[in-house]
Parts: C-alpha cells; sequence; structure tokens
C-alpha cells in the first residue's frame, strides 16, 4: 500500500500502549520524539499517533502536524487496517487480524528477557516452578513480536546481536532474502535514544539547592536521575558518598524518580528500600543523601539537572548491564552534567573514550570517590569534560538516531521472512503464548 | 577434574588443515600439555582421509564411526566438538559436553548455499541444520565462541528458545560458565624465515616485488573483484607489486578436480578479471593447490603485507578469521573491510587500515600507502608484532582448560534439559525427513546418474 500515482499520502500510525500524560516514562517520551522526528522529515507522509484510552491528548500535536487517536482494545484491527506502516513497541494480540495486509515496524530497544530473569529475583513470585512458568509466558512474547515484526529497531549494535540471534533461532532469517541483503539493513537496525532537541533552559523555580532542608545553595550537588532497580547498585555509590564525607560536608546527593509510572513496584522495590537502610546506617540519610519519594514530571526534571554538578549512577557489571542503553545518561549529557558511572555499557564506552565524566570499576567505591572528588576539585578537568560533552551532543540527536527508521519508512521493503509464512507460524506462537499465560494465571 | 578427555574434529587433521582441524589439533595439545595428568585424544571421522602421524603427536589420535561413538561417550569425562552426533546423546549421559561454536554456524551456512540450486532445497536444508544446531546448544554444558560479539548472538538464539532458565541465571547472572570466549590462537612455530620458498621459487615473484598475500582460498563472501581492479590501478605506479593467491583447493573438498570444490565457481570467475584487465600471472599469481602448513609460514613470511575484502554480511559480522591470526603470527600490517571485529582493532590500534566496503579508491590509496610510506608500514609491522603474544594457544583456550580442571563448574542441568532436548531432536527429525524425502533422494539419484555417465559414455574429462 504504497503512494498511488503520488496521490495518497502514506499513513504512519505510531502505537503507543502506556498512557500519554504529564508523567511519562521513556516509552511515552520516545513515541513522542518520534512523532517529532517523522513529521520533519516526511512532510509527505501522514502521521497518526494512537493512545490508549485515559491519556491526555498532547497539546503541541496540531502544531508539529500529527494526528491523535484514541482507541480501544477491539478498535485496534480496523485503527491498523486504515494505516500503511505501525510503529510500536509492543504489538497487541488483536493486531494480528491486520498483520498479513499490513508493514509492522518493532520497535525493541531493551532485551526484555534479561531484564525479566533479573527482575524474576526481586517481584515475589514465590517458587521455583512458579517463575519458571511466568518466565516461559513472557519468552513467548517476545516470540511472537518478533514474528510481528518486518523491521526491527534496537537501541544498539549489542542489541542487534542478539535479537539477530533470536531470529536466526525463530527461523526467521530468510535464506533466500540473503543473497540480497547480506547485512539484513532491511530488517534490524541500532536506533539509539537521542537528546531532547530544547535547548538548555533557564534554571527555573529551585527544585533542591535551599529547597531541602540541609542543602545549602552553595553545596556540590550529585544528582541520580532515574529509579532505582533491582539491576543498580546505590550501596557502592553510599559508601563512596560516606567516604567522602568523612573529611567534607560540602557534597550532597539527591536520588530523583525512585517512582515509576505505570511499573507499580518496580521501582520502589528491594533496591529502593535497600539504599535507604544503607544511607540510613552510614548516618548519611537527610544529611548527605535526600529522596525525591514521588515521579518527577519529565518538564519539571530539566531544574533538578539544571541544579546538580554531576550525575552518577551505579550497577553491576551483568548482562542487563552489557546490553543496556540507558536513557537517563541521555537525559544528563543534554543537561551537559558531567558523568560518573560504572563500566560495561556502551554508553561508558563512550564516556571513557570521549571523555565525558568517568567510567569506574564495579563495586569499588575508592576509586567512585576519587573519580567523583577529582572531577568536583580540578576546575580545568571540568570546563573540558562539560565541552566535550556539548561536542558529543551534535552527533546525538533524536534525527540521527532514527535515519535508519526513515529510511525504512520511505522505502518500505523489508528482508523479513514473507507474510504468508509468519502469519502460518504467529497462529502458533499467539496460541502457544495463551496457553502459558493461562498457566501463570492459574497457578498464581 | 576431567580424566579423559576427547576431542572430535568433523574436518580432517593433517598436514593439510582448514580452521576446524586446526583448532582441534591445538586444543588437544594444549590440555594435553596444560593437564599431562589427564588423557587427551584427539578423534576424526574414519571416512576422513588423514596423514597425521600418531606417533608424532603429544596425544592419543582414534578414529570415530557410529560403532564406537558411544563407546568414546563413555570413556570420557569431557568431550570437545563443533557438533555431537545424535546417536552419541544418549551414551554421554554422564560425560560433559562442551560445544565449540567457534563459528556461528548458521550465517556460514547461508553463505555457502548461495550457488546451490533449488530454493525450496536451500531452504530446507538450512531448516533441519538450524534444528540440529538447537539440539547441540541444548545439550551443551558449556560453550565456545570467539569473541563477544558471536557470545551475544547465541545468546539471543538460546534466551528466545528457552534455553536459558531463571535457575541458571541466578547461579550464573554474567552466564560466565555458560559461555567461554576462545578464539583461535595464533600458529606456535617461531617466526623465523627459512631457506625461500615464494621469492624467486614460484614463477612471477622476484626477490624485490612487494608481494601482498591473500593467505587463504576464496570464496563467496570475499569480494575479490574490487581488490583486482585496485591492483590493476596501482601496476603502472608500482610494477614490482604482486598480489599472491596462496591457495584454491579447501581440504575438506577431497576428491574432487582442481577448481571444483568449494570456492571453485568464484576463484573462476577470479582469474576470468584477472585475464581482461591482463594482470594474470605478471601481477596476479594463483597458487592452486591448498598450501601445506610449513608452506603457508613460509609463504607468509616472505611476503609484506596481507589484504582480505569481503561483503558487508552477517557472516562477516560474526566471523573470527584464522587467515587473520595467521596475519597476526607474521606481523604484517593488514588491508580488510570493515564489518567484522578484527577490522575495528584494525583501525584502533594502527595495524594496517580499515576501509569501507565496496570501496575501490580506498583500497587503492590503503595499499598505495602501505607500498610507499615507508614509516607508516614500519608503525603498522610494529603494532602487529604487540598482538601476537595476546593470541597464542595457550592463551585464548584457557578458558577451556579451567573448565576441563572442573568440570562441575557448568551451570547446566541434564534432568531439567531432558524433555527440551528430547522435543527438539523429534523436531529435528522431523524436519531432517521430510527434507530427504523431498530433495535427498532426487540428489542421490541424480549423483548416481552423474557417476555412471562419467564411468561409461564420457570417459575424458569433459564431463564438469
Amino acid at each position: 500500500m504504497t503512494n498511488q500515482n503520488g496521490h495518497r499520502r502514506k499513513r504512519i500510525l505510531l502505537f503507543c500502549n502506556s498512557p500519554f500524560g504529564p508523567v511519562m516514562s521513556s516509552p511515552g517520551i520516545r513515541t513522542r520524539h518520534m512523532a517529532e522526528v517523522l513529521c520533519e522529515q516526511m512532510p509527505e507522509a501522514q502521521i497518526t499517533l494512537a493512545l490508549p484510552r485515559g491519556s491526555r491528548i498532547p497539546p503541541e500535536a496540531a502544531q508539529i502536524g500529527y494526528d491523535v487517536e484514541i482507541y480501544s482494545t477491539f478498535s485496534i484491527p480496523k485503527l491498523f487496517m486504515r494505516h500503511d506502516i505501525i510503529i510500536a513497541t509492543d504489538f497487541p494480540v488483536l493486531a494480528m487480524f491486520a498483520f498479513p495486509f499490513r508493514k509492522f515496524v518493532l520497535d525493541y530497544y531493551t532485551i526484555y528477557f534479561i531484564e525479566w530473569l533479573d527482575l524474576a529475583k526481586d517481584v515475589a513470585i514465590g517458587s521455583d516452578l512458579k517463575r519458571d512458568v511466568w518466565i516461559g509466558h513472557k519468552r513467548r512474547r517476545i516470540g511472537a513480536e518478533l514474528l510481528y515484526s518486518d523491521f526491527l529497531l534496537t537501541a544498539n549494535d549489542r542489541q542487534k546481536d542478539y535479537y539477530i540471534g533470536a531470529m536466526i533461532g525463530l527461523g526467521l532469517i530468510d535464506p533466500l532474502v540473503y543473497d540480497y541483503d547480506p547485512g539484513m539493513h532491511n530488517l534490524i537496525e541500532p536506533a539509539p535514544h537521542g537528546i531532547r532537541p530544547d535547548p538548555l533552559p533557564e534554571h527555573g523555580k529551585p527544585a533542591v539547592k535551599g529547597v531541602f532542608a540541609g542543602i545549602k545553595e552553595t553545596d556540590k550537588l550529585l544528582i541520580w536521575n532515574g529509579g532505582i532497580v533491582q539491576w543498580y547498585d546505590p550501596a557502592t555509590l553510599l559508601q563512596a558518598m560516606a567516604k567522602i564525607c568523612e573529611h567534607r560536608d560540602d557534597v550532597k546527593l539527591v536520588f530523583v524518580g525512585g517512582a515509576y509510572p505505570g511499573m507499580g513496584p518496580v521501582g520502589l522495590g528491594a533496591r529502593f528500600h535497600e539504599a535507604i537502610r544503607v544511607s540510613r546506617e552510614l548516618g548519611l540519610y537527610n544529611s548527605s543523601v535526600f529522596f525525591e519519594m514521588a515521579w518527577v514530571p519529565y518538564e519539571r526534571m530539566k531544574d533538578y539537572m539544571l541544579e546538580a554538578d554531576l550525575a552518577v549512577c551505579t550497577y553491576f557489571n551483568n548482562l542487563e548491564t552489557h546490553f543496556s542503553f540507558r536513557t537517563r545518561f541521555v537525559d544528563v549529557f543534554w543537561a551537559e552534567l558531567p558523568l560518573i558511572c560504572t563500566e560495561g555499557d556502551v554508553l561508558a564506552d563512550m564516556v571513557r573514550d570521549r571523555e565525558l565524566g568517568f567510567a569506574v570499576p564495579e563495586k569499588d567505591p575508592d576509586a567512585l570517590a576519587a573519580a567523583i572528588e577529582k572531577l568536583l576539585d580540578d576546575p580545568a578537568l571540568f570546563a573540558r569534560v562539560k565541552a566535550n560533552i556539548r561536542e558529543n551532543n551534535k552527533t546525538m540527536g533524536w534525527t540521527r538516531s532514527f535515519e535508519h527508521l526513515i529510511r525504512y519508512l520511505k522505502d518500505p521493503k523489508s528482508s523479513a521472512l514473507s507474510k504468508w509464512r509468519r502469519t502460518a507460524m504467529l497462529g502458533g506462537a499467539w496460541a502457544q503464548w495463551v496457553t502459558h499465560r493461562a498457566a501463570t494465571i492459574w497457578i498464581r | 577434574m576431567a580424566k579423559k578427555i576427547l576431542v572430535m574434529s568433523h574436518t580432517t587433521v593433517g598436514s593439510t588443515m582448514a580452521s576446524g582441524g586446526i583448532r582441534a589439533y591445538h586444543m588437544a595439545r594444549v590440555l594435553q600439555e596444560q593437564m599431562p595428568e589427564a588423557q587427551v585424544t584427539l578423534a576424526i571421522s574414519r571416512t576422513t582421509p588423514s596423514d597425521l602421524d600418531p606417533a608424532t603427536v603429544p596425544f592419543a589420535f582414534e578414529r570415530f564411526d557410529g560403532n564406537n561413538l558411544g563407546q568414546l561417550a563413555r570413556e570420557n569425562d569431557v568431550i570437545v566438538s563443533t557438533r555431537f552426533p545424535i546417536k552419541m546423546i544418549p551414551a554421554a549421559r554422564k560425560s560433559k559436553l562442551v560445544l565449540d561454536l567457534f563459528t556461528p554456524l548458521i550465517t556460514e551456512w547461508v553463505e555457502l548455499t548461495k550457488r546451490d540450486p533449488g530454493r525450496q532445497h536451500r531452504r530446507a536444508w538450512i531448516d533441519f541444520k538450524r534444528r540440529d544446531l538447537m539440539v547441540q546448544m541444548s545439550i551443551a554444558d558449556t560453550i565456545l565462541v570467539s569473541n563477544e560479539r558471536q557470545r551475544d548472538m547465541i545468546l539471543g538464539v538460546m534466551g528466545t528458545m528457552g534455553m536459558i532458565t531463571p535457575r541458571m541465571f541466578e547461579t550464573d547472572p554474567g552466564l560466565e560458565r555458560l559461555f567461554k570466549i576462545a578464539p583461535i590462537g595464533i600458529r606456535p612455530a617461531t617466526p623465523i624465515p627459512g631457506p625461500p620458498r615464494l621469492r624467486g621459487v614460484i614463477p612471477g615473484i622476484g626477490p624485490d616485488d612487494f608481494v601482498i598475500i591473500w593467505n587463504g582460498i576464496i570464496v563467496d563472501w570475499y569480494d575479490i573483484d574490487l581488490l583486482l581492479r585496485a591492483v590493476h590501478r596501482l601496476k603502472d605506479k608500482h610494477p614490482n607489486l604482486r598480489l599472491f593467491f596462496m591457495g584454491t583447493e579447501h581440504p575438506d573438498s577431497y576428491g574432487t578436480k582442481t577448481l571444483e570444490g568449494l570456492g571453485g565457481g568464484v576463484t573462476k570467475r577470479a582469474i576470468a578479471l584477472c585475464e581482461e584487465l591482463g594482470i594474470l600471472d605478471n601481477h596476479v599469481i594463483f597458487n592452486f593447490t591448498w598450501a601445506k602448513n610449513d608452506d603457508t609460514q613460509q609463504y607468509l613470511l616472505e611476503s609484506d603485507m596481507s589484504v582480505c575484502t569481503y561483503f558487508d554480511s552477517l557472516e562477516t559480522r560474526y566471523s573470527w578469521r584464522v587467515r587473520y591470526t595467521d596475519v597476526m603470527w607474521a606481523g604484517l600490517p593488514l588491508v580488510c573491510t570493515e564489518g567484522d571485529i578484527v577490522a575495528d582493532w584494525v583501525h584502533e590500534r594502527t595495524l594496517g587500515v580499515r576501509i569501507a566496503e565496496g570501496d575501490l579508491d580506498a583500497l587503492t590509496g590503503a595499499i598505495d600507502r602501505l607500498v610507499s610510506d615507508r614509516e607508516f608500514y614500519a608503525r603498522c609491522k610494529k603494532n602487529m608484532e604487540t598482538i601476537r603474544d595476546e593470541f597464542t594457544w595457550e592463551q585464548t583456550m584457557a578458558p577451556l582448560i579451567e573448565f576441563c580442571r572442573d568440570p562441575s563448574t557448568s551451570v547446566v542441568s541434564r534432568t531439567e534439559q531432558r524433555l527440551p532436548v528430547a522435543t527438539r531432536t523429534a523436531d529435528w527429525f522431523a524436519s531432517r525427513v521430510y527434507y530427504e524425502a523431498r530433495f535427498g533422494l532426487k540428489r542421490k539419484v541424480a549423483t548416481i546418474r552423474k557417476d555412471l555417465m562419467a564411468k561409461y559414455i564420457f570417459k575424458d574429462d569433459t564431463m564438469s
């Protein structure tokens, strides 16, 4: 369904399944930026944003030039049929009816399977059997989603490798197509998170300094911007803070964004409470280390970032880290904050190679404390790092992130296995998923 | 601690070896050297020709076939192989299996079947091979890969197909006990040149020529056209430039005529292009054989640089080319196409020049620079020599040795895998039966017919 005689516009649907509103997490933010970039880069196409019930329609939609539709579960097949290409982070079961006739782009920017394996330890599931069944149904969901994708976006090259493997396993790499597209560039490409396009604003209402009891205007502020989920390691950072606080009292740390909209207990889970416990034990709680308990709106977050001097984030150098692309780091770069993080992920490599801060070994409070103090106390280094970040930001815009997507949308030739083969497989995949889903509910 | 270790090779081991054979040989050698108290056996198929003399190797040498597979499996504590025959699996209940995926087979199969006739045939063949690989992955206690990129890809296969269970992840969150990075190492001989075997010996290559060596055979995924055109462009500027193709015959294509085995078609086309450009035998020299081990070493040491050009493909992305380890061994500056992991090192560590896919100007410029700029050439050579120490077999096989010293560290549970292995084997069997019924018989009939015709009708060499 391409342009017929150039008269009909290509209709592109951005399907979002988490509600839009003033409080938004990264999938929503990504979809919003995608809509903006597509409107700008493909003025000849008609862009529609589909939101679930209960969403607030983004006020800038009309000005930027995309339509917004609110859908319900059962209107999905009809909605999909009214468009040529559908982009989503997660295709619902009912999308199956539109699948044989329309192009599907899957925006998969996390290795969900490994994240869930990690979460399985945190979320109280009970017995091993329950856990295995739960993971089994989640895994089958991924299999079904991959079957849907005519084009797949990942966040980085490592994720691309993982999903190429996944597709090989499922038999989705077509040997016949390989002759024409051996690099599978018309099937899977990375599209990392970009830096928000708005320029750095003037500092608005004070958020931390002078507002939190105990943080003075002259203090050096470290910010942890984002949730504290299973795979983060706040304990090492707190130990480093304890070391710094032994000989100075002008360094303060604030955790912003513990609560996570739409994800229930994930943000305020075991790790979050552990962080509070450790900071109490070390005698830092509410004297040098502060916790913002509410989820901070995307727009308000700017004020926190502008007040901070440094951003820090510590985690374990494990598989989750190896594949991850942390969106919070992109916000850090946007705010031109030097970043101190743990080694292991692609952005940590970038921080090290381009000197945007420091990447330290995991579970090493001494190295971390040394890195923090070095950056705070060496104005020349601090200025150089800031300049590096500003230079680097030019290469990290959203338009550049979505260049492969735009290439595909302009000429939607897919290297995926043919639709009819996949339609048959899809029936089986969903049947499997439904059985396992039922099993999960039954044994709960 | 494993007392008896079996290394199985499905390709030949002897004086002519391709990557699989080289790897199996050195694995056995290093294992025996590092674990003198263990007994290491190298086994190759009974039908594979081999000139290996068991008396000259430090480990035991065996032949396997359908009859003694079970016995071999029961006798050994650890078995290392690129594929475990299905027959062997029931007998290997008590032994630990190390699956050697030093090359991610699927991408290679897709490349190798490119020229095969019959689309449905190709699809069905790859499909049953893929299912077989799934069986292999689910029975393996540990998996050897060549680099992190391959690990990520294979993890994708295994994660999505349900071979990584929450229990495994909990005991081994980095999956370091499941996957071990053990690339192919460099040859153990010291790189000291002996009496010449290339310059002044092979016609067309003189003592003062600048020799670019293509140290391997030519198969589908290499971009030979580009290289020949670059040589053509440079031949007037550098009249002493020589491009030497070290071999054209793959040792596993035994029994076929010259240029009829693996990669023969591509080689023929390359020769035709050389003739067209007028560079055959004066600037481009082919060696119509598979160079023997000693010859290879000497050829490399007498060359000035190495080159390898290929297409951007999944095969390239996940490869670890043996020819590169030879280049490291000989300390030759390298010009190669971007796409695989070594190409990134070439760029980052200045081991030579990395070029973009299909970029003739860049390739011409890169070769020209290495020929003309002596200072740059010397720097690349020096950097290449330092990388040598990182890839000795002792070092690359350390994770395997560590596993053999304590095989109980494996996180795979046989009881947990029993049902998946059974269903996957059934799955494989069904696709195999489908393949044989639809294409296998037809192929067998065709082969027999061709043989009979060759025998009774065309007695000379006109059959191709």
